[in-house]
């Protein structure tokens, strides 16, 4: 029932985490936070809808050796073991203090994720310098705005996946006002919280008859709200503003 | 030639033929309204100049454009002039330019001969490559520093390259498409379109301490500003522009920026290298006389020498080490040690207008370096080597200041300013850290599988792991899980290196790279992670191999078994480099065996 996070964060550092977290908030879209923590790997329910997910390049503490790969395998590996088969395409943001090396993490990336698992690929790589956006002391914003206008466009910058995650938004906006229409047809002294629930089961269930017929709603219930609730939806879909990303493709 | 003189008179013949007399008047040519007016005079007859069985060319330059030379284009044209024929091939057709200066003969008086300047290089290098490397090396000793000279040689070894960088000092894209997995060894197919190699280097050295102690320290120095590089030469003649002032076709002050207390720049080398003309088809001259066309030979010419030099900067420092220490600074804190870099770095940020880029880097770097020296005298650690860790960040932010007075490109000087903080931090987290908490082996073994899956796959390599077989009772110990992940990482980090070392092709059917992971409870004073492989092994001793920024690994930092070590002792524990045999490994790990041993519960 509750629905997944779009856009997933992860980073071992909490006050750089924090930093993009609050971002989201101030753009008014919930960001998921996952401080990474070598001693358990994360929880891959998470990640079962990212679209834009935001890793620290450096997950692991140390020293800097003469290659970066570890650091680049951890990445990969997070992907294959995260990113759900049927979750959707998503963009990786690199969200580092060494966007020098976003280059060849790319090309890690693109020549090692396992072709078993092309779901785990990467729509973009994009890069986002930490240390524009905050003090790489204590994760502050640096300016109030500048990481917002960075994250919305490096999104942007993959025009495709712009108008993939705003079709997604247009579905959700549209099963959310099919929901609205549906309400609104419960008049309003009976939106009590003690009459609120029959009212509902009473519309649900004439819907469901008017949609299969009454003898068959108890065989399929889901499918007969469905039949019903399903042209309307679709509807709201086709009907409802397109948005400008899908006009700019 | 044309940019010379005005006139030009070429006279030519070969054996058995007449002389050919070329005239090419620049004033006439000129005074020709159309192309087709303007001729030029070939013409054949009896030998004048070259008479009886003699052949040869000879060309006059007159009406010359710059009619005053001063001294010092003469000197510099003296140079030039003598740099083309290989001071150093033993090519039966080799032969030598020479200048003469007539009517001033006392301005090329003094010229340093390059054969008579070689001889004060302290370090000589000469290597050999064709599919295997041979090479040897001499330090030859620093009057008045009590180092011993030394000689190091190996026959028909793998040469260890590195992955080209993607531009060349002239902006060339030299690799276009990377290799699913990385090249570590050259091998013989590389050497297509260019031959088998041959280099001759010499290598001083510009360390205030060093120079004094040399003969002709002046002439030197301004020998090496004039010539320092890494020339190229082809059956003998110089390929231009090679190892002229402004070229860098190897990068190595670049380098030298990445690896300040290891890698050579130009101003401290003089190299030759020898190719074959017949066998280097492959490289082919640009027509600016701008060195080789960027092509796929041109680029594993670059890989192959730079593996070469990487070999003489491994020995060099050996020796370098050992001079430090007898002539190291005395009297400085640490601090002011620091803080004079740090403050000239500063000026000329100031100068160059590149506070805002380095400035930050600047300040972390101050603080860092107080605070870890701080931690450090806090816990008595003055024992682990982190003198050189310091010695290391001074002579960083030195190079940074260099880099800015050579005008490097400022994202390079950031980049590395960037990567000292990271250096810094990694050791100050160390320092501060160390919150220990009771944890199973197993679990970290475990973790770091994990962690490394996507190499073990893409790198072929087969993991034995009997605790991860549920073989053995899994023990536990107190230790902070991200450090000792970080020294296990390290470990195997090196051994997926030198395994494709050792085994430069792999089959994925039955991988013939393989590391070996296991706990041992009874040979040490407590329980031990073993990781062995079957790699190439270690050819140093353990001390050595503990010390920082030391590595055979071309441009490797040299920080990885540093860094286990510390953490091990930071914990209580310690790395050790145990017999195979003692504890029991199958026998098929041949290669490098290390143990990172717990402190008892």
């Amino acid at each position: 029932m509750f629905s997944a996070p779009r856009f997933v964060a992860v980073d071992d550092r909490p006050d750089h985490l924090e930093a993009i977290i609050k971002t989201f908030q101030v753009i008014g879209s919930p960001c998921m936070g996952i401080r990474y923590d070598p001693a358990s790997p994360p929880d891959n329910i998470h990640f079962r809808a990212v679209r834009a997910l935001f890793i620290d390049m450096h997950l692991l503490e140390g020293i800097p050796t003469t290659q970066e790969t570890k650091h680049f395998a951890l990445i990969g590996a997070l992907l294959e073991d995260n990113i759900h088969a049927t979750g959707g395409p998503y963009v990786l943001v690199i969200w580092t203090q060494h966007a020098n090396l976003c280059g060849q993490l790319k090309d890690y990336l693109n020549a090692n994720l396992d072709p078993k698992k092309p779901y785990a690929r990467p729509l973009a790589v994009l890069c986002l310098d930490k240390e524009k956006f905050i003090n790489l002391e204590n994760g502050e914003p640096k300016e109030a705005g500048l990481l917002q206008e960075a994250v919305e466009g490096a999104i942007a910058e993959s025009p495709q996946l712009s108008a993939l995650l705003s079709w997604e938004t247009d579905v959700l906006g549209a099963a959310g006002t099919t929901l609205a229409a549906l309400l609104e047809l419960i008049p309003p002294d009976l939106r009590q919280t003690h009459s609120y629930p029959n009212a509902l089961d009473q519309l649900l269930s004439r819907l469901a008859a008017v949609g299969v017929g009454k003898l068959n709603v108890p065989a399929d219930k889901r499918a007969a709200i469905n039949s019903v609730l399903g042209p309307i939806l679709a509807d709201r879909i086709q009907n409802q503003g397109t948005s400008e990303d899908i006009q700019a493709l | 030639m044309h940019k010379l003189g005005d006139k030009i008179e070429l006279i030519t013949r070969a054996a058995g033929s007449e002389e050919i007399l070329v005239e090419i008047d620049w004033n006439a040519l000129l005074k020709a309204t159309f192309l087709s007016e303007a001729e030029v005079s070939i013409r054949t007859r009896s030998p004048e100049v070259f008479k009886g069985k003699t052949t040869g060319t000879k060309i006059v330059v007159s009406q010359l454009r710059e009619k005053t030379w001063s001294r010092g284009e003469v000197r510099r044209l003296f140079r030039q002039i003598t740099s083309i024929s290989s001071p150093f091939s033993t090519r039966s057709d080799r032969f030598e330019a020479t200048l003469e200066v007539p009517d001033h003969p006392e301005w090329i008086e003094g010229i340093p001969d390059v054969h008579a300047l070689v001889k004060t290089a302290p370090w000589h290098f000469h290597f050999e490559f064709d599919g295997k490397i041979s090479w040897k090396y001499h330090f030859r000793g620093i009057p008045g520093i009590k180092v011993e000279p030394r000689k190091a040689s190996d026959k028909t070894e793998d040469l260890q390259i590195i992955e080209p960088r993607d531009l060349d000092e002239r902006g060339t894209n030299l690799d276009v498409k990377k290799d699913k997995q990385q090249k570590v060894i050259a091998d013989a197919n590389m050497l297509e379109g260019i031959g088998p190699i041959k280099g001759e280097i010499y290598v001083w050295d510009r360390d205030r301490e060093v120079l004094a102690k040399l003969a002709e320290t002046s002439l030197v120095q301004s020998f090496l500003d004039e010539n320092g590089g890494v020339r190229v030469y082809r059956d003998g003649i110089r390929v231009y522009n090679y190892g002229e002032p402004g070229d860098d076709w190897l990068g190595l002050d670049l380098r030298r920026v990445q690896t300040p207390a290891r890698n050579i720049s130009r101003n401290i080398v003089l190299g030759m290298l020898d190719l074959s003309l017949e066998k280097s088809s492959g490289l082919v001259e640009k027509t600016n006389r701008e060195g080789f066309v960027e092509n796929t030979p041109y680029k594993h010419l670059r890989q192959i020498v730079l593996g070469a030099l990487s070999l003489l900067e491994i020995e060099r420092k050996l020796d370098k080490e050992k001079i430090r220490a007898v002539t190291g600074p005395a009297g400085d804190t640490e601090a002011e040690r620091i803080q004079r870099p740090l403050e000239q770095l500063r000026a000329i940020a100031r100068v160059h207008k590149l506070e805002a880029e380095l400035e930050p880097s600047i300040r972390k770097i101050e603080i860092q370096y107080t605070e870890m020296r701080d931690a450090m005298l806090r816990a008595g650690l003055s024992g682990l080597g982190l003198a050189v860790v310091f010695h290391e960040i001074e002579q960083g932010v030195r190079v940074l200041y260099e880099a800015i007075e050579a005008g490097q490109d400022v994202k390079l000087v950031r980049d590395r300013a960037r990567e000292l903080v990271r250096i810094l931090d990694g050791f100050s987290e160390l320092l501060r850290k160390g919150e220990k908490k009771k944890d199973s082996l197993q679990h970290l073994i475990g973790r770091a599988r994990d962690i490394n899956r996507v190499r073990f796959r893409v790198h072929d390599v087969r993991l034995v792991c009997p605790p991860l077989e549920g073989k053995g009772a899994d023990i536990n110990s107190s230790f902070s899980f991200s450090l000792a992940l970080g020294a296990l990482n390290n470990l195997l980090d090196n051994a997926f290196y030198w395994l494709k070392v050792r085994w430069p092709k792999t089959d994925k059917q039955t991988p013939s790279r393989a590391i070996y992971i296991d706990i041992n409870d009874s040979m040490f004073e407590g329980p031990a992670i073993v990781v062995a492989d079957n790699g190439p092994g270690f050819q140093d001793d353990p001390e050595r191999l503990t010390k920082p920024f030391f590595s055979r690994r071309p441009e490797g930092m040299g920080l990885g078994l540093y860094y286990a070590n510390l953490v091990m002792e930071l914990s209580g524990g310690r790395l050790v480099f145990p017999d195979p045999q003692d504890i029991g490994i199958p026998k098929e790990f041949d290669g490098a065996v290390l143990a990172l041993v717990f402190p008892q519960e």
